[in-house]
């Protein structure tokens, strides 16, 4: 198989994650979309290594790497967008708006009742 | 071929140290009554010395490799780059541990889960900076960033903790995603993965051009995209001021300091070391962030009314003065090598210093909020008849900020960085650098003199929210941070020694 066929798919991978990460709300669909980010790269990884035929298997042991990177990613950001759902009850990254840059409370203590539990 | 490979447990010590306190601090945590676990505090912070101890002595030492490519360069090196960042690590941490106790207790934090997250994302901190190979590099920045999520988080059932978190998480994911597509790019076009060797490989990339050597252009500006994420410079900064704020005061302080100083690391390693040949792609870009950083960070720090946000937009206004050495690379004149060496040194200065100040200011930030849990600045007028000694101390790291005496580092940290843009011939990175550093004091003296100003009568003294109790572990956190802001206003002589060899060892130096 040539080269250029594994590292087009790569590209391709890759460009349809990032068009996810910008074009979806639901933060599970963002991560997936990353996802298919590393995905790309691992792919491009282990395409170079075999086109290189490279003696130390860089690019097979960094792909492995990548592998155990997004599988961390995935656990710590599951566990945070289940801690976001359970308190908001929803996962659509553009209804998150408590924090933001905003006017300066009118009254001193209309701020507080935010972060009242 | 040997599969087996000898370690140098000594190069490794420093990390390995912090990684197994963690380890014991989660454990004990388990099995010590409720009552006693603030323990973890006292364990985490002889750990952290024990770990100061190593680096020390490392630092006196040779230079160490280890994790040795057969005939190239080594994964892990301890020479005095690594050994500047790895004791500005240690020491952050050790403020950052004294500030978060009590913060733990009151916001009833879980204590062995902190000071683990906590200790592991300084463990991945300490491997950044010594790492010399796009894997360690790569793994190392995510043991850096998985704990802080979850350490932004930590509050249970706030909803504003939750958020901080996960913008934070999906900003960070994103930009590893880029980076290691850049990476993955890096290793197609010069087939290691060591940075000497990239370098090398690299040199000849660029000299015979083509598609391959627009290959090389493109990994490079992704993965410094992956980096400008971490040191939050404009556009890749909207985490930055949400997330500060949802998370508790001393991860801020945190993130704000030791995180942005490790992806500083991480950043020099690659820009100079790895894509040392590709300054004239990279040098304009960076030279671009640092004017947009600067000036975006400023001016939105204007309008601010809380005191973190402030904080958070300030920071990002710094991180833009930090990039301002490196761009000194967009001219032809900045690209030669002792100028760019001398651009190094200007930014490890700025940071040292930056480090000090930002992590006082973060530190008087939490001892008046314990009092003023709102946070909003007009809180503070008036702080001086209160707790005049706090008033004084958070006055001088605001106007070291901004550059100014009484702290005179700040204004030594700024005349280094414009003095490297104006010998690299960049001429207007160096006007939007004095401009926005007048901007920077609009918003920096008008908190400080909140602090000094009288009753107002429309805004009458408010009388503090919550009784005043001070805490000996907030107070020890400021005054270690007092004494380093000090202590390089007077004698700054050996961090600008120490700066101009851990430059001087990277491969800027020699070609």
């Amino acid at each position: 198989m040539h080269l250029s066929l594994a590292v087009g798919l790569s590209a391709l991978l890759f460009g349809t994650g990032v068009y996810g990460v910008l074009a979806r709300r639901n933060a599970v669909a963002v991560l997936m979309a990353v996802e298919l980010m590393l995905n790309a790269a691992n792919l491009d990884l282990v395409a170079f290594d075999a086109w290189f035929k490279d003696n130390l298997h860089g690019g097979q042991v960094f792909a492995l790497f990548v592998v155990v990177v997004a599988a961390a990613e995935v656990g710590v950001g599951l566990a945070i967008v289940l801690a976001v759902f359970r308190l908001r009850d929803t996962v659509a990254v553009d209804a998150l708006t408590q924090l933001a840059d905003r006017d300066p409370p009118a009254r001193a203590d209309t701020v507080a009742s935010d972060s009242a539990p | 071929m040997s599969v087996i490979q000898s370690i140098d447990y000594a190069a490794i010590g420093p990390p390995v140290v912090l990684g197994l306190t963690a380890v014991v601090v989660l454990l004990l945590d388990l099995f010590l009554p409720p009552s006693r676990r603030g323990a973890a505090t006292w364990i985490a912070l002889a750990g952290t010395l024990g770990a100061l101890g190593f680096t020390g002595w490392l630092a006196t030492d040779n230079a160490r490799g280890t994790f040795c490519y057969p005939h190239a360069g080594c994964a892990y090196v301890t020479d005095d780059f690594t050994m500047f960042f790895q004791l500005l690590f240690l020491i952050v941490l050790v403020v950052v541990l004294l500030l978060s106790r009590s913060a733990i207790a009151e916001e009833s934090l879980p204590t062995g889960e902190f000071h683990f997250l906590l200790l592991s994302s300084a463990t991945g901190m300490l491997v950044l900076a010594a790492g010399r190979d796009l894997i360690t590099l790569l793994v190392a920045l995510e043991v850096v960033s998985l704990p802080a999520f979850v350490l932004v988080g930590l509050r249970r059932g706030d909803a504003r903790a939750s958020e901080a978190a996960l913008k934070f998480f999906l900003f960070s994911v994103v930009s590893t995603g880029l980076t290691v597509y850049g990476m993955a790019l890096t290793y197609g076009v010069t087939g290691t993965l060591q940075v000497d060797g990239i370098r090398s490989a690299l040199d000849g990339v660029h000299v015979a051009g083509g598609p391959k050597s627009s290959l090389a252009a493109a990994a490079v500006v992704l993965v410094v995209v992956g980096f400008a994420f971490k040191v939050s410079a404009v556009p890749f900064h909207f985490w930055t001021p949400d997330t500060y704020q949802g998370a508790p005061v001393p991860v801020a302080a945190f993130l704000s300091t030791a995180s942005k100083a490790a992806g500083f690391a991480g950043l020099l390693v690659l820009l100079f070391d790895a894509f040392g040949p590709y300054a004239d792609v990279w040098g304009p870009v960076v030279a671009v962030l640092a004017a947009v950083t600067m000036t975006v960070g400023n001016l939105v720090a204007l309008r601010q009314w809380h005191l973190v946000r402030l904080l958070a937009w300030s920071t990002v206004a710094q991180a833009g003065y930090m990039l301002v050495p490196l761009g000194v690379a967009a001219t032809s004149a900045g690209r030669d090598i002792p100028e760019l060496k001398s651009a190094g040194e200007a930014l490890l200065i700025y940071l040292a210093i930056y480090v000090a100040m930002n992590l006082g200011a973060f530190a008087c930030a939490i001892a008046v909020m314990r009092r003023e849990p709102r946070g909003a600045i007009t809180d503070l007028r008036g702080l001086v008849r209160r707790s005049p000694l706090l008033a004084i101390v958070f006055a001088l790291f605001l106007t070291a900020l901004a550059g100014l005496p009484p702290g005179v580092a700040g204004l030594f940290a700024k005349v280094v960085v414009l003095r490297e843009a104006v010998h690299g011939h960049v001429t207007w990175l160096a006007v939007v650098a004095a401009v926005n550093a007048v901007i920077g004091l609009a918003y920096y003296l008008r908190v400080a003199a909140l602090m000094f100003a009288g009753a107002d009568d429309e805004e009458p003294v408010r009388a503090p929210t919550v009784a005043a109790r001070r805490s000996p572990t907030v107070t020890a956190g400021v005054s270690i941070s007092l004494a380093a802001t000090l202590g390089l206003s007077v004698y700054p002589q050996p961090v600008f020694d120490f700066a101009r060899h851990a430059v001087g060892v990277t491969n800027a130096a020699h070609p």
